[in-house]
């Protein structure tokens, strides 16, 4: 294989890792927030 | 704080890393450079803002700080990212040593596919998990409904602490402030609305001289978004000094406030149908009164021209009248009645919390048009084509040009978390009987900037998502399209088990 299509592989196999880290972090900090509300209704409810 | 500058500074420090490197493999120019500095700096300077207003107290300051400079910032960087990468010539790398080159080279050759791990959850227990999700809805639905009735007399004793309070009649509820038959009349006559995401009480308080001295809310289960926005607008005001048999007909004697029509209008309506009662059974006054119409103007016409555009493919799938399509329904059904469905709505319907058609036309169109859209032909026709929040996550998609995704891992749980949160909403919904506490969605934060507490975060972080993965609420969160689909499923196998038979 080429050095430059190598290099290519790698570069495109750490811009997919990236972009999954992202994806990843993005998805459960929403998560996280979406619980917070959750928990934030809750805890309102029972405190009535 | 200082943790936040910390942060900062080690932020600061890979962004720095970043563009050396950038530029070392790119041939920059004033444009590229401008982009991605100023995108850095946005970035950087949206999450200084939001922690400085988070301690501060102002989680609203902060949510508006990550949208408009956070999400800014994060759109120059992404299209001076691929302007460089698209359109400025690449430096050459010389080849020099190809013993590193075979250091980093990478295994491309077709790994087997390894087998398929057994499930650790057996088929039988997620069974049992899904009929007990659907089994404790049931319960939830049923103790919310019997648990105890409004205490009306508590919430006028709330609002009137010094006073002496006497309950003068039972339909409807009225109240005497002082002793009964004492001094002239003060009496709360207590009323009822509908509202879009719930219902709330109303104290009606009329004196003797037949005229409205003060419109008092009791309690409330609307939507908070709606409710600040009557709140900001003094619309209670609007109804001091009224006669008792005066028309109370919005749009003829009474305005509505914009971005908070169906509430408004509820309210409008509880008032009329509290100050009517009195004049009849109180003052013995004849109905002169005028007949409520059908309110039916352009904001209806509207809402049913966009309903109807909904069950046509060309519209909503071919260009251009596709982005025609969207751009409607984000200003229409979005910014300017901010009338999104929300998974309040149809957990509404199930506790009977459904407004007058009369007046709330646009509820009836969007809520009960999608159900029986779903009952009747078995399509959804809200999601992916009526729904305003979509409409921003595409254009927001089209802008980013990348379609990034979580790891499969994270992928196959997404599925049963987002059926989780999905139930946590329902049971919350049902047992509170507050469809806004378990409604999650951004959508009133989105389109009429309104919001509480920690539900500020939750549309940065969708908006911003949305820029990087497709449909990044819809997929991944959104309760309300998630109602609708299970909907659509259990329409499927209802029809699957009468066929069988």
């Amino acid at each position: 294989m080429a050095t430059a299509e190598k290099s290519d592989a790698k570069n495109q196999g750490g811009e997919l890792i990236g972009g999954t880290i992202l994806a990843g972090a993005l998805y459960i900090v929403t998560v996280l927030f979406v619980l917070g509300f959750l928990w934030q209704s809750i805890a309102s409810f029972m405190l009535q | 704080m200082g943790f936040t500058w910390y942060f900062l500074g080690l932020l600061t420090t890979g962004s720095a890393i970043f563009l050396w490197h950038f530029s070392k493999r790119y041939r920059l120019n004033w444009l590229a450079w401008s982009g991605l500095t100023l995108g850095i700096v946005l970035i950087l300077f949206s999450i200084a803002w939001a922690v400085g207003s988070v301690l501060e107290g102002v989680p609203r300051a902060a949510s508006m700080g990550l949208l408009l400079f956070g999400l800014s910032g994060i759109v120059i960087l992404t299209m001076a990212s691929r302007y460089t990468l698209t359109k400025r010539p690449e430096i050459l790398q010389i080849a020099t040593e190809p013993a590193l080159a075979k250091a980093v080279e990478i295994d491309i050759t077709p790994q087997k596919a390894k087998p398929a791990k057994a499930s650790i959850v057996s088929p039988y227990f997620s069974v049992a998990i899904r009929y007990g999700a659907y089994i404790s809805l049931i319960i939830a639905i049923v103790v919310g409904l019997a648990s105890e009735g409004k205490d009306y007399e508590g919430m006028v004793r709330n609002k009137f602490k010094d006073q002496k309070l006497t309950k003068v009649n039972d339909d409807p509820v009225v109240f005497q402030l002082g002793q009964k038959g004492a001094g002239p009349g003060n009496y709360v006559l207590i009323q009822e609305g509908q509202g879009y995401g719930g219902p709330f009480v109303l104290g009606i308080r009329i004196m003797e001289d037949g005229k409205i001295h003060e419109i008092i809310p009791l309690d409330h289960k609307e939507t908070p978004a709606f409710i600040k926005k009557i709140e900001d607008a003094k619309y209670r005001d609007r109804f001091v000094g009224k006669k008792v048999s005066d028309d109370f007909i919005v749009g003829m004697d009474v305005n509505a406030v914009s971005g908070a029509t169906v509430t408004t209008m509820a309210a409008v309506e509880a008032i009329r149908n509290g100050a009517h009662l009195a004049a009849v059974k109180k003052f013995k006054l004849k109905p002169k009164w005028e007949k409520v119409p059908w309110k039916f103007g352009l904001d209806e016409i509207l809402i049913l021209v966009i309903f109807v555009m909904a069950f046509v493919p060309r519209i909503y799938k071919e260009k251009p009248w596709k982005y025609i399509y969207m751009v409607a329904t984000i200003g229409i059904v979005g910014f300017y009645l901010n009338a999104a469905i929300s998974v309040g709505n149809i957990a509404g319907l199930a506790l009977g919390y459904i407004p007058g058609i009369k007046e709330h036309f646009i509820w009836w169109i969007l809520v009960v048009g999608t159900v029986l859209g779903i009952i009747i032909l078995g399509k959804n026709v809200y999601c992916y084509r009526i729904c305003p929040f979509y409409g921003i996550e595409y254009l927001l998609q089209k802008i980013s040009g990348m379609k990034l995704n979580p790891s499969r891992t994270l992928l196959k749980r997404s599925r049963s978390l987002v059926n989780f949160l999905l139930w946590l909403s329902l049971i919350v919904i049902f047992l509170s009987k507050h469809p806004a506490l378990g409604s999650y969605e951004p959508f009133a934060m989105m389109f009429s900037l309104n919001g509480v507490g920690i539900q500020w975060f939750i549309l940065p972080v969708a908006l911003i998502g949305s820029f990087f993965m497709s449909t990044f609420w819809c997929r991944f969160f959104c309760p309300c399209g998630h109602a609708l689909t299970k909907l659509v499923q259990f329409r499927k196998k209802l029809i699957q088990i009468f066929r069988n038979r």
